[in-house]
């Protein structure tokens, strides 16, 4: 009982941290304070994916999004001149279409998660994703594991083209 | 080897970023807290024959860095989709390891591209003196023939 309500404190916690990081990289003045405030959202997410007993999927997110996005995003705003002194949130120019989309969204969600009767739903039983993931895509889904490795090339490929084209001016 | 685990196995995790960032915050607070105060204008000054900083140290990087960023991150998400590959190594045997050659082939072929068109060539800092004899100033000529003549 009590490992129960401690888990739900540290998830109560986990998920303040989450939205209370992205609102400061939504709100903030500064772009580095954004970017580095997007580091513990994103962290607050790869402990969700643990809590929702995806385990791949947290060192994943932990992997690609913290080690390769967030630095890609400190490189673009440290490679971007003079962009630090500026103030950079958005204004209200699109309060009224953003308005409108994010609610449409929350809407989309909301339905979403109405559709499944969570409270009938037995949790999933905590076990290690990586071996079932490894089976099926060496079997199942070899095809997209194969393409997977094209998508990435062709993204190495778009991002020498356009980087080329910088340099050579 | 367990196939099931429970949540409580993540707590180590959670405590080490916990340390991690209260390490960081605890210190600065601290050094905050019991450095002296005593500011005077010599204390900004570089150090002796230190040299003086021109402009801001938020300086644009080099573009490079950027397009080395994007090639890390094509081969970070290679590696995690090996991952589960290794899982299951054995029970695929020779037929998954000729699967992911194909895999990590099209993927060195993308290295090869950026070899090729010289991607991964650091971009290096154009040397402003020029090579060669050096000429001596005509001040200096002037005065040397003076020593000579007196």
């Amino acid at each position: 009982m009590v490992d129960v309500w401690l888990e739900r404190i540290l998830f109560y916690g986990l998920a303040l941290v989450t939205v209370g990081s992205a609102l400061v990289v939504t709100f903030g003045r500064n772009l580095v304070r954004s970017a580095f405030a997007l580091f513990f959202t994103l962290m607050g997410m790869a402990a969700m994916f643990v809590y929702l007993a995806a385990d791949f999927v947290a060192l994943v997110h932990i992997l690609v999004y913290i080690g390769g996005i967030l630095v890609l995003i400190l490189f673009g705003i440290w490679l971007t001149h003079r962009v630090i002194d500026l103030d950079i949130r958005a204004g209200r120019i699109q309060l009224i279409p953003g308005l409108i989309l994010g609610l449409v969204l929350m809407g989309l969600l909301g339905l979403t998660i109405r559709s499944f009767n969570l409270a009938a739903r037995t949790p999933a039983p905590y076990r290690a994703t990586a071996s079932g993931i490894g089976r099926l895509l060496l079997s199942t889904y070899l095809l997209p594991f194969e393409i997977a490795s094209v998508a990435l090339v062709v993204a190495l490929v778009g991002a020498i083209v356009i980087g080329r084209r910088e340099t050579s001016r | 080897m367990q196939d099931s685990y429970a949540l409580w196995m993540y707590l180590p995790g959670l405590i080490l970023f916990i340390g991690g960032v209260a390490f960081v915050i605890l210190n600065v607070v601290l050094s905050h807290l019991i450095h002296p105060h005593v500011r005077t204008h010599e204390k900004y000054l570089a150090y002796e024959c230190g040299e003086d900083p021109i402009g801001g140290a938020w300086i644009q990087f080099n573009h490079r860095f950027y397009l080395l960023a994007l090639a890390f991150v094509v081969f970070d998400v290679e590696v995690v989709l090996l991952f589960p590959w290794v899982v299951v190594f054995r029970e695929f045997g020779w037929f998954g390891f000729i699967e992911v050659l194909v895999f990590i082939a099209v993927l060195l072929f993308g290295l090869a591209y950026a070899w090729r068109k010289e991607a991964l060539v650091w971009d290096k800092p154009q040397p402003m003196y020029q090579a060669g004899p050096v000429t001596v100033p005509a001040v200096a000529q002037e005065v040397r023939t003076d020593g000579a003549s007196s």
